[in-house]
C-alpha cells in the first residue's frame, strides 16, 4: 500500500469518527450557557474532590481566624450540584467588603456559577473559589454575575501560616529563586562562590527582600529515607543577606542536598505568594517553575516543598507532578487513593534510576506509606506535616532491581498501623511520554 | 501601488458563548478525530472551553487557545484511558484476521497508537494542518512532528502489510 494510499485511508478514518462526535453533539444540541446535563455529569466525579477543597478550606480559614480576616459560618449543605462539604458558605470580611459565599470547588465553581445564577444569598455573587498556591496560602476569588461574561474579581485573603518554607533540590553554585507576592518578588535570593577547598564546599547565599521579619537557612542533605541537617543560620530579612556555609564534600551516588528556607514575618503583613519560582541553572540550563497548572490536572491536589514538587489529580483520577530539580523539569505520573475519612492520599511514581516517589496530600490521618513490591514490604515516610499546612509528604523507594512495569502497591496508614487506603500503581516506562503534555505549564527559558 | 494581499485578522469573540457558536462543532470534529470516541470527544470540548472560560480575560486568541486546548484535553483522556483497554486494543491492533482492512479495524489500530503518533496523523491527515502548526500544539518541534508520522505510519503498516 502506498502512502498515499494511507494518507487517504485514515483520512476517511478520522472523518468517520469527526462525523460520529459531530452527529452526537448535534442531537444533544449543546450551548455554552445551558449545557447543564454535560456539567452535571462533569461534575460527579469531582464531588469527592470538593470535599476535600471543602474541608481544606474549613482547615485553611480556622488557621486564619485569629487574624480576623476571613470568618466561617457553617451550614448544612444544601442539595446542589458539587455540594456535599460540610461547610458550603463563607462569610468573608476584607479589603472588597463582605459578604456570604458559597464554597465550591475551583473546578465547579464556573459550573455552579452558570447552573444557578442568583441563587446564592448574594445575589452578585454566585460562587467562590479558592485557589491553593504553593505555599499553602489561599487565594479567594467570587464569580460574580454582573456581566454576560462571568467575572472574576478576586479577593485576596490570606489564611493559613505565614510561615513559609522553601525546599530547592540541589541548589547549585549559581541557583536562583524568587518569592513574589502579586507579581513583584518578595524575596530573591542566589547561591554563589562555591568553591572547593580540601574536600569541603564553600557556599556563600545572598537573598534580597522587602519584608520584615527573619530568614532561616537550613542546608540538609538527603539519601533515601532519612537527612541530616548539614548546617543552619539565621537571619533578619533585609535589603542585602548574606549567608556563608562551610559544608563537606557531597557523597556521590543517592545523596542530595537541599536548601530550606522558613520565612518568619513580623506581625501585620498579610504575604499573599501567588508564584513562586525556583531557576537553576545545573547544566547550562535554566528552568524556572512558575506555575504548574498543568494541561489536564485539573484538580490542585497539593503543593509540597513549594517550588519543587507539586501534584495535580487529572480527570479521571489519574495523579501528577512535577519535580524541580537538576535543570529539568520531571514529572511522574500516578494514581489517587482515598482514604475513607474523605482525604486525599496521593500516590505516584517517578523514575529516575528505579526510585519510586510516593506523594501524599498531608492529612493528620494518613500516617504512613507503605509499598508492597511483590512479597517485598516497605513502609516508606511519614508525614511530615498535618493538613493545617497544605503540605504533603515525599517518600522515595529505590527497590532493589528494576521496576519499571512492576506493580506496586501503596497502602495508606493511620496511625496505629491500620490501613486506610490502596492503590496499585503501575511504574510506567514510558512516563516521558506521559509527561509530554504537562511541559505546557512550565515556563522554560535560557 | 498595487495593494498587497489582504491580511485576514481574526476577531476576538465577545465572549464564551460567541465562541463556542463559532468553534463548537469544528472543535468537536477534531476531537472526535484526535480521540476516536464520539463520547470522549464531547467532554474533550467542554473542557477545553472550560479552560478558555476560566481563562477568558488573559487569553489573547480564544480560538487558538482552544484548539490547544482541545489537543491538551485529547491527550489527558488518551492518558486516562485504562492501560488494560490499551493493551486490548493493541493485542487486536496487532492480530488482525483479515488483510482487507475495514475502517473501524483501522479505527482500532489509530487508537493503539501512542497518542502523539495518534494526534501528528490526525492533524495532518485529517485537519491537514502543516508541521509547525502541529508542533504548536503538540509542543514540541517539527522534526519531533514528522517523527511521529513516520512511527505512526510504521506501525500501522504493521497491521496493514503483515
Amino acid at each position: 500500500m502506498t502512502t498515499t494510499d494511507l494518507a487517504e485511508r485514515l483520512a476517511a478514518a478520522f472523518a468517520a469518527d469527526a462525523d460520529a462526535a459531530e452527529l452526537m453533539s448535534a442531537q444533544r444540541s449543546p450551548r455554552f450557557e445551558a449545557d447543564a446535563a454535560v456539567r452535571q455529569r462533569r461534575l460527579r466525579p469531582r464531588v469527592g474532590m470538593t470535599a476535600f477543597a471543602a474541608l481544606a478550606l474549613v482547615v485553611l480559614v480556622a488557621g486564619a481566624l485569629v487574624r480576623s480576616d476571613v470568618t466561617v459560618r457553617t451550614v448544612p449543605p444544601s442539595e446542589g450540584a458539587g455540594r456535599d462539604a460540610s461547610v458550603d458558605r463563607v462569610r468573608g470580611v476584607g479589603e472588597d467588603g463582605d459578604g456570604l459565599w458559597p464554597v465550591v470547588g475551583a473546578e465547579s465553581a464556573f459550573a455552579l456559577a452558570e447552573q444557578q445564577p442568583g441563587a446564592w444569598d448574594d445575589p452578585d455573587v454566585v460562587a467562590l473559589r479558592y485557589l491553593e498556591d504553593h505555599l499553602g496560602n489561599t487565594r479567594v476569588a467570587v464569580v460574580s454575575s454582573h456581566s454576560p461574561s462571568p467575572q472574576t474579581r478576586e479577593v485576596e485573603a490570606t489564611v493559613g501560616p505565614l510561615d513559609v518554607e522553601l525546599h530547592l533540590v540541589r541548589y547549585g553554585p549559581t541557583s536562583a529563586w524568587t518569592v513574589t507576592r502579586a507579581s513583584t518578588p518578595v524575596l530573591s535570593g542566589e547561591g554563589g562562590g562555591s568553591s572547593f577547598v580540601g574536600g569541603r564546599t564553600q557556599q556563600s547565599l545572598r537573598f534580597t527582600s522587602s519584608l520584615d521579619g527573619e530568614l532561616d537557612v537550613t542546608v540538609v542533605e538527603q539519601t533515601v529515607g532519612d537527612e541530616r541537617e548539614l548546617a543552619t543560620a539565621t537571619q533578619p530579612l533585609s535589603r542585602a543577606i548574606e549567608f556563608a556555609f562551610d559544608l563537606p564534600e557531597s557523597p556521590a551516588g543517592t545523596h542530595r542536598r537541599v536548601l530550606r528556607l522558613r520565612l518568619r514575618l513580623e506581625g501585620g503583613h498579610r504575604l499573599l505568594l501567588e508564584q513562586v519560582s525556583s531557576s537553576q541553572n545545573a547544566g547550562g540550563r535554566s528552568v524556572t517553575v512558575k506555575d504548574i497548572a498543568a494541561p489536564g490536572a485539573s484538580t490542585l491536589l497539593g503543593a509540597a516543598r513549594a517550588g519543587v514538587l507539586t501534584a495535580m489529580e487529572a480527570d479521571g483520577g489519574g495523579c501528577a507532578f512535577g519535580l524541580a530539580g537538576s535543570g529539568a523539569i520531571d514529572f511522574g505520573v500516578g494514581q489517587v487513593c482515598r482514604t475513607t475519612t474523605g482525604v486525599v492520599a496521593a500516590a505516584a511514581t517517578w523514575l529516575e534510576d528505579d526510585t519510586v516517589v510516593v506523594f501524599g496530600i498531608g492529612s493528620a490521618k494518613v500516617a504512613a506509606v507503605r509499598i508492597t513490591r511483590g512479597n517485598e514490604t516497605q513502609e516508606v515516610g511519614t508525614v511530615e506535616a498535618g493538613l493545617e499546612s497544605q503540605y504533603g509528604f515525599v517518600a522515595l523507594f529505590a527497590p532493589k532491581g528494576r521496576t519499571k512495569g512492576e506493580p506496586i502497591r501503596i497502602v495508606a496508614l493511620d496511625d496505629d498501623g491500620s490501613e486506610l487506603a490502596t492503590t496499585d500503581v503501575e511504574v510506567t516506562p514510558s512516563w516521558q511520554d506521559e509527561a509530554a503534555a504537562l511541559t505546557k505549564g512550565v515556563e522554560v527559558s535560557g | 501601488m498595487a495593494p498587497g494581499p489582504t491580511t485576514s485578522v481574526p476577531t476576538r469573540p465577545g465572549d464564551v458563548a460567541e465562541l463556542f457558536a463559532q468553534e463548537h462543532r469544528s472543535m468537536v470534529r477534531l476531537a472526535g478525530a484526535l480521540v476516536g470516541d464520539a463520547e470522549a470527544a464531547q467532554e474533550v470540548v467542554q473542557e477545553a472551553f472550560l479552560r478558555v472560560h476560566r481563562r477568558w480575560a488573559s487569553v489573547d486568541e480564544p480560538a487558538a487557545y482552544l484548539r490547544v486546548a482541545v489537543v491538551s484535553a485529547a491527550k489527558n483522556h488518551h492518558r486516562t484511558v485504562s492501560r488494560s483497554d490499551r493493551r486490548l486494543l493493541r493485542a487486536r491492533a496487532v492480530a488482525p484476521t483479515s488483510t482487507d482492512l475495514g475502517a473501524s479495524d483501522l479505527g482500532d489500530a489509530l487508537r493503539a497508537l501512542p497518542f502523539p503518533q495518534r494526534a501528528a496523523l490526525a492533524l495532518r491527515f485529517y485537519a491537514g494542518l502543516p508541521d509547525d502548526e502541529i508542533a504548536a500544539l503538540l509542543g514540541c518541534r517539527s522534526a519531533t512532528v514528522r517523527s511521529h508520522v513516520r512511527r505512526g505510519l510504521a506501525a500501522l503498516r504493521e497491521v496493514i502489510e503483515p
